[in-house]
């Protein structure tokens, strides 16, 4: 398959009034074209800030790109001129936020905010043909196309968030990243959304990141995944790799004992222990080391380069024996 | 929609009602006394209760409060001055056109100049040109409105001879007195519309549109300021009361015969008829304004359009 998005070594923080929030620490990721990648991690671990780095739409002023870069088809997007932003976003990387009640513009019809993604890189066609083509999207997500002609308010929050997807997908992209796109959803709704993204990736041939803290809707959906902590990708390979449970990341480990199994006669569920490290406030070395059941003592002195057993890396010394892979 | 302007309108009437009686009666605990304004003090009491008689001011205060409004709306008649004894209504019409004509102009600078330049300096945050808007804007605010005035009818009237001083002969005139009424009040609108379109442009929607590919001028243009203009509109309707009571200093200051002007006069000789009528006319006007600007509301944000459908 062939690459279409190659995140190196990214940094992104946030320069707000109080702190320097450390949001992305040094990123490497790579989609090729068709593939679903998993992007998986606790709130706060800067899934969303990776996402509007390769977008480009961090938050004028207070975000920053401080190091690396994020090539998509072979372009730079950080180099990119207004021009060619404008002409990649929507049209060949398009995004589905994790909050449908604040993402869509309340004053203007749910089919015109559509259609503006066709007015703006489908300058052919004609009004007729957006319309059919906005009407044909609304059905694919299970919303009647009378209904475009409603406000964002008339309608529900998972109706919303398929709006938001039908935005998203108008246009064909060949990247959909979708930030935790049923997070806000209940699970039938939840299950109905899957659905519909495993059909586009089978039948357009979609390249996907899938943000989400969720495991299960990862294996169902992906190929590959990314298990994010404190701004870095700790563990990444295919589904099989991370899902047979034999070599982990402590952290994923931690995040599997967090699901609760039906199956099993355990009466409690383990969390990991501690909380997330302040991302304005870094600790050195592992940044999962204070929080981690392996801990030794060179755990807080160093981090942990990438130590990679064919597609398979882990950023932690208790892999050391596979030896150094590329980075993570 | 048609419904509820209808509905909006009716529930004027009882608002102008209670508004006037409020007035009406304020006014009549006033001391002032016609008797003694004509005869000096030394009029006897006959005297006195056969003027006030013939004024009919010994009747109840409802009695007089509804032949007062009774004769405003049948016959547009507001009764006769104390002081000069003649037609308040002849007066209030010659001066009305004055005062519409400034606190219009006043209206148009405040909105338009408010709006582009709060625009402006949300969309250029902290720019050079942003905090220049800023300062200049904090600058109108805390200068009062009568000392900038006179400093400018030295500068441009006196010294540079640009404009005329005093008076209301022309449009000329009106240039100056409209801009100082206007200052205070661009600046409050300036910086309403910069912090409202700064809120807008924070919001998730915006980025939204980031992410569809659109330009930052189709941003700001089709997304965020239709959004953001609202809480500025409803600040216009607060304007308009805002500039006609400003316009009672500013009329005195340049010199121009409007109602403004005229209830100044009225109040500094207890002159209660010719106090009456620029009060109605003040708070109509407010009233009315406020019933345009939540229609206008109705239009702009379908939320609101729907709910009353
Ligand atoms: N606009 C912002 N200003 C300051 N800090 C931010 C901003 N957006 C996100 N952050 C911080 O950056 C970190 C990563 O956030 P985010 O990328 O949203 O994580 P996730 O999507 O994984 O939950 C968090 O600590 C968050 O508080
Ligand atoms: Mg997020």
């Amino acid at each position: 398959m062939k690459e279409l998005l190659n995140i190196k070594n990214l940094y992104v923080q946030y320069n707000t009034d109080e702190a320097v929030v450390h949001a992305v620490n040094g990123v490497d990721l790579i989609v090729h074209r068709g593939e679903a990648m998993g992007l998986v991690g606790e709130t706060g671990a800067g899934k969303t800030t990776t996402a509007l780095g390769i977008l480009n739409i961090l938050p004028e002023q207070v975000g920053e790109i401080t190091e690396g870069d994020i090539v998509y088809d072979g372009k730079n997007v950080l180099n990119m001129s207004k021009k060619e932003l404008q002409a990649m976003r929507g049209k060949q990387v398009s995004m589905i936020f994790q909050d449908p009640m604040t993402s869509l513009n309340p004053i203007i019809t749910v089919g015109n905010q559509i259609d503006e993604m066709l007015l703006l890189h489908f300058k052919e066609l004609t009004k007729e043909q957006r319309a059919q083509k906005v009407d044909d999207i609304l059905k694919l997500v299970g919303i009647p196309a009378e209904r475009k002609h409603e406000y964002p308010f008339q309608f529900s929050g998972g109706m919303k968030q398929r709006i938001g997807i039908a935005i998203a997908l108008v246009c064909q992209p060949d990247l959909l990243i979708a930030d935790e796109p049923t997070t806000a959803l209940d699970v039938t709704i939840q299950a109905q959304i899957l659905q519909l993204m495993k059909q586009l990736k089978r039948e357009l041939g979609t390249a996907l990141i899938m943000i989400t803290h969720d495991l299960g809707i990862v294996a169902e959906l992906c190929d590959n995944v990314s298990v994010m902590y404190a701004g870095e990708i700790v563990e990444t390979g295919t589904v099989e790799d991370i899902y047979q449970r034999i070599e982990n990341h402590p952290y994923t480990t931690g995040l599997f004992n967090c699901i609760p199994k039906l199956d099993s006669n355990e009466k409690r569920l383990t969390p990991i222990a501690g909380y997330m490290v302040d991302p304005t406030d870094l600790p050195k070395g592992c940044k999962f080391h204070d929080r981690c059941p392996y801990v030794t003592d060179r755990c807080g002195r160093e981090n942990p380069k990438a130590y990679q057993n064919g597609t398979h890396k882990i950023k932690c010394f208790r892999y050391e024996s596979w030896g150094e892979g590329d980075s993570i | 929609m048609v419904k509820y302007i209808l509905k909006r309108l009716l529930l004027l009437i009882p608002t102008f009602f209670l508004l006037t009686l409020m007035v009406y009666t304020i006014l009549s605990l006033s001391p002032a006394n016609p008797a003694f304004m004509r005869l000096g003090t030394t009029a006897t009491q006959e005297q006195i209760d056969e003027i006030n008689h013939e004024l009919g001011l010994d009747r109840p205060l409802l009695v007089r409060y509804g032949t007062y409004m009774w004769n405003l709306i049948t016959k547009g008649d507001m009764g006769v001055s104390w002081v000069m004894q003649t037609s308040v209504y002849k007066e209030f019409m010659e001066r009305l056109p004055n005062t519409l004509l400034l606190t219009a102009l006043a209206l148009l600078l405040t909105t338009v100049v408010g709006i582009v330049a709060g625009v402006f300096a949300a969309v250029n945050q902290n720019s050079i040109g942003d905090r220049t808007t800023m300062i200049l804007a904090m600058l109108l605010i805390s200068l009062p409105n009568f000392f900038l005035s006179l400093i400018c009818q030295i500068v441009f009237c006196l010294q540079l001879r640009w404009l005329p001083v005093t008076g209301a002969g022309s449009l000329k005139h009106f240039i100056l007195p409209s801009i100082m009424l206007a200052a205070s009040r661009i600046a409050g609108q300036v910086r309403l519309t910069r912090s409202s379109m700064l809120d807008v442009i924070g919001q998730d929607y915006v980025r939204t549109a980031y992410a569809k590919g659109c330009s930052k001028r189709r941003v700001v243009f089709y997304h965020a300021l239709r959004n953001g203009l609202m809480p500025v509109i409803t600040n216009i309707g607060n304007n308009v009361g805002n500039i006609v009571a400003g316009a009672v200093t500013v009329e005195t200051i340049f010199a121009i015969p409007g109602v403004g002007s005229m209830l100044v006069n009225a109040v500094r000789s207890n002159d209660i008829p010719q106090v009456m009528s620029p009060i109605i006319f003040i708070s109509l006007l407010v009233c009315v304004v406020n019933l345009v600007v939540d229609l206008l509301y109705a239009v702009i944000d379908p939320r609101v359009k729907l709910q009353y459908r």
